[in-house]
């Protein structure tokens, strides 16, 4: 369910508007397109990032996306000043991106989000690298 | 509950020689280390007491230490297989 249908539901449970006023309001929002979120549960989240290299030689690299969700956790750990530290160099490198808005939440959606990543490369020279999430 | 790495396979061939295959039985390892890791979180527990005691900014050695045998715990699954063109294959499987 949606925020804004939670918030009009809590209105209406605390006696703010009526119960004409929350179905009038709550039909003036758009529709829920159900199944559709990356992370609903018609769609499941990948459990692993997949890597495979064919042509001369061949790759195939399987990695537990847990894996990537323990790392990330692991950044909400890092002390303050160590912090700065990272932001200035990331900030450097022309990647504006602030560890310490990276909410447990915010790792969730982003591995979900990942069931629809693909990278598909095909060389000149045979080589084809594919990356995905499983 | 999430179980560390149990076993580790390792597979190498390559063509002309015998090649080998070895299963580590990690799971004998973890009851030998699990006094060590309680002692260490101990250790961390006690140090990020005084630290929050002494007002510290950064008081989360324990939870630090927790997080880092999660992240040894999610390695289970972990596959690495390399083939070269008529040559060696290596195969590595965390189970």
């Amino acid at each position: 369910m949606s925020d804004d249908r939670m918030r009009i539901l809590g209105m209406l449970a605390e006696g703010k508007i009526t119960a004409q006023e929350a179905a009038l309001l709550l039909d003036a929002l758009p529709p829920e397109a159900e199944g559709a979120g990356p992370g609903s549960p018609s769609r499941p989240v990948p459990k692993f990032l997949m890597v495979k290299i064919t042509g001369e030689d061949t790759v195939d690299v399987r990695v537990p996306l847990g894996l990537l969700r323990a790392g990330l956790k692991l950044t909400t750990l890092i002390p303050p000043q160590a912090m700065e530290q990272i932001n200035k160099s990331l900030g450097e490198q022309g990647m504006s991106f602030d560890l310490k808005n990276l909410k447990p939440a915010d790792i969730e959606e982003l591995i979900a989000c990942l069931r629809d990543f693909e990278v598909d490369i095909r060389s000149d020279d045979g080589d084809h690298v594919k990356v995905w999430c499983a | 509950m999430i179980l560390p790495p149990l076993v580790l396979s390792l597979q190498v061939r390559e063509p002309g020689r015998r090649g080998f295959r070895i299963w580590l039985p990690l799971l004998i390892l973890w009851p030998l280390l699990l006094p060590l890791a309680l002692l260490l979180l101990a250790v961390c527990a006690a140090v990020d007491l005084i630290l929050w005691l002494g007002r510290a900014d950064f008081h989360h050695f324990s939870r630090l230490l927790l997080l880092v045998f999660r992240l040894l715990a999610e390695t289970r699954g972990t596959r690495v297989s390399i083939r070269e063109s008529g040559a060696a294959v290596v195969h590595v499987v965390v189970h």
